[in-house]
């Protein structure tokens, strides 16, 4: 299948490295990669006040599985990449309701941010649903002893699995 | 009929429809009917694992001992009270993990997996077989006497009665219906002997009054080491007092198989928060009904009603008709449970391992069933004929068990290097100690409970015997590692963690463990 996907900023032997700078004792695989969904829309915000005029882009994410809101400030650079079924999960929403989500989430981060009471305009200009590639790494500190870590290879965040 | 009575009645029906609710789940195989699924939540496994570990000894032996050796007698409940809690931390997770990848459904057969030995089986089942049939029919007479005495039906049909109902539900809803027919007894018994303590301390002016009045009738009431400081200096007996019921409880077939059944290793959390709320509540109330009862029944013949006595003679007619139901009760949470156990393992242990290795899941269920009644109707029938050799047994049973599984339990998922031979001199050493302890009465010459002397001997066995065993293999090394659960992660990758990828790292565990797509 072909995906819309991020491109990994950290690369295999990068995080291997920085893993083991961090962690000289233990020997780190990096097995493979996992793309994970999300659904991004950009809005034109307007709003015409005398007091408190907003004007621009504003953008979210949709985590595609756990359906949670973030704010985004750029748009991704995205690639078109052909994955198999096993490395890449399915989004468990349609970008339809993302798409309300995303309102939703914009609309109350806005009026608890910026302390506005009235409802700014949002116009969609752009959205997708794209992939964000995941680092599957192994850490092996004497076996059987070993634990798995998941690393974004766009961030270079990590988080045990 | 008294309201005492109806009540009991009332309270037999609730467990003969529970018993029967659980038939139908109970016949999906032979997991559904041994363990229920492995799907038992903690506030059942907590509450079930405690009435099925205190036994009448709660509502008779206990309260018996405290009327006749003061405060003492609360070295037991100092037991009672931690047994619980250090039994599921001890054992809790790591047996779960361990016999779900051995795929063991009965606590021998989990011993002979671990140890990869067919004699651990054998001796196990031998062991286990005698001293749980052993105690179930002291459970069985112990039910059938507090019946007669409360009720004042003939002993014969009181244990018919009694026994009757527990082998109906058991044998129809197998392990869930013991499970939840004990959390509802253990509900039962909380609320039997908070009620009754309470009302008891009001009549003896509270905890201090309670005090002041032991110290005026004899002060060694108050001490440690019994009335007339009869166990002065031996700490021995005063730690073996405690031991007994602190770490017993993990030698107990009966009673570990909880740990076998719950729903995941999560479970063992709030089991074990269930547990110290409800032992703390529970297991010293009956023994301080034992100290009211030398103040209010100075004269009292058999320290055993002390209980009882008090409550029909004291307290007002609601708070004795609840005593027996209470009373109940507790017989009969641990009865069902040791009964269910034989009836595991003269199924798993015996009929499918030695007799027919390849009987289906059906054939397994009718087998379990049967060995169950089986169980059950020899129970009734010595439990009414009482031979004597038979009981002779009994006064050995908590003990003899309690020495010849905890090491094997504990050492399965601490030692690694643990195997057959330490464990089967463990076994036997561990249960022979506690029985000629027993009946050579050591304790009187050396100062030490039997429990204690069993403990410190099967634990030198299991030392001595390991390094005469073949080390265990390694898919057994493998499955050890397993059970010890995840491993903590080294100190500066846990100090970098991003907890804001943490539910997407979720879901990519979950993704990799099934390698399935995966839809929140």
């Amino acid at each position: 299948m072909i995906i819309n996907a991020e491109q990994p900023g950290f690369r295999q032997e990068e995080v291997k490295k920085r893993l083991e700078k961090l962690d000289p004792e233990t020997t780190y695989k990096v097995q493979r990669l996992v793309f994970y969904p999300y659904m991004i829309f950009e809005y034109v915000i307007d709003r015409r006040n005398f007091f408190h005029p907003l004007k621009g882009h504003v953008g979210c994410t949709i985590d595609g599985v756990n359906k949670v809101g973030a704010l985004a400030d750029t748009f991704p650079q995205l690639m078109k990449q052909e994955v198999s079924d096993r490395d890449f999960i399915q989004p468990d929403l349609t970008l339809a309701d993302a798409k309300e989500r995303a309102e939703d989430f914009l609309y109350h981060s806005l009026s608890s941010k910026k302390k506005i009471l009235t409802i700014p305009k949002l116009t969609l200009t752009k959205q997708e649903i794209f992939y964000r590639p995941y680092w599957i790494v192994e850490g092996i500190l004497n076996l059987p002893n070993h634990f798995f870590i998941t690393v974004d290879a766009v961030s270079g965040k990590f988080h045990p699995l | 009929m008294g309201s005492d009575v109806i009540i009991f009645v009332i309270y037999l029906l609730v467990l003969l429809c529970i018993g029967l609710y659980f038939s139908k789940k109970a016949s999906k195989s032979p997991d559904s009917y041994l363990l229920g699924d492995r799907k038992v939540g903690p506030a059942v496994t907590a509450l079930s694992m405690q009435s099925t570990s205190m036994s009448g000894f709660m509502f008779l032996g206990g309260p018996a001992l405290a009327f006749q050796q003061g405060w003492y007698a609360i070295m037991y409940a100092i037991g009672d009270a931690g047994g619980g809690i250090i039994n599921l931390s001890v054992l809790g997770k790591r047996m779960r993990r361990m016999s779900e990848i051995l795929g063991a459904l009965s606590p021998i057969e989990y011993l002979e997996k671990r140890y990869e030995s067919a004699a651990v089986r054998v001796v196990g089942s031998i062991i286990a077989t005698v001293f749980l049939f052993a105690y179930v029919f002291a459970q069985f007479l112990a039910a059938g006497k507090a019946l007669e005495s409360l009720t004042g039906w003939k002993y014969e049909w009181a244990v018919i009665i009694g026994v009757g109902i527990i082998i109906i539900y058991t044998v129809a809803g197998g392990y869930l219906a013991v499970v939840w027919t004990d959390f509802f007894q253990a509900l039962v018994m909380l609320l039997g002997v908070l009620c009754l303590l309470i009302v008891g301390l009001v009549h003896v002016g509270g905890l201090s009054g309670l005090n002041q009045s032991l110290s005026e009738i004899d002060p060694s009431y108050l001490s440690i080491w019994g009335k007339d400081y009869v166990f002065y200096g031996q700490w021995g007996v005063i730690l073996g007092s405690s031991l007994i019921y602190m770490i017993g409880y993990m030698g107990l077939p009966h009673v570990v198989v909880r740990h076998m059944s719950m729903k995941s290793t999560k479970t063992v959390k709030t089991a074990t928060l269930w547990t110290a709320i409800y032992n703390q509540l529970f297991a010293y109330s009956p023994y301080l009904l034992g100290f009211i009862g030398i103040i209010l029944l100075p004269n009292l013949s058999d320290p055993e009603m002390v209980i009882p006595t008090l409550a029909y003679t004291f307290f007002p007619g609601i708070f004795a008709a609840l005593l027996l139901s209470a009373v109940m009760a507790a017989i009969m949470s641990t009865s069902d449970s040791i009964l269910m156990q034989a009836g595991t393992i003269l199924s798993r242990d015996v009929y499918q391992r030695f007799i027919d290795k390849k009987a289906s899941h059906n054939k397994m269920i009718l087998v379990s069933r049967l060995s169950v009644l089986l169980a059950g109707v020899i129970g009734i029938i010595v439990a009414i004929v009482q031979p004597p050799k038979v009981f002779d047994l009994v006064v050995f049973a908590f003990g003899t068990l309690g020495n010849s599984f905890m090491v094997p339990y504990i050492a399965a998922v601490y030692w690694k290097k643990a195997n057959s031979v330490g464990v089967l001199c463990s076994m036997i050493c561990g249960g022979v100690t506690n029985i000629l302890w027993t009946s050579f009465d050591w304790q009187s010459v050396t100062g030490i409970h039997p429990f204690l002397a069993g403990l410190i001997i099967s634990i030198i066995a299991m030392m001595i015997g390991n390094p005469f065993g073949t080390p265990p293999s390694e898919p057994i090394k493998k499955v050890f590692e397993e059970a010890k659960g995840p491993r903590p992660l080294p100190k500066n990758i846990d100090k970098h963690i991003n907890r804001d990828i943490s539910p997407e790292a979720k879901i990519i565990s979950t993704f990799i463990q099934n390698n399935i797509p995966v839809k929140g």
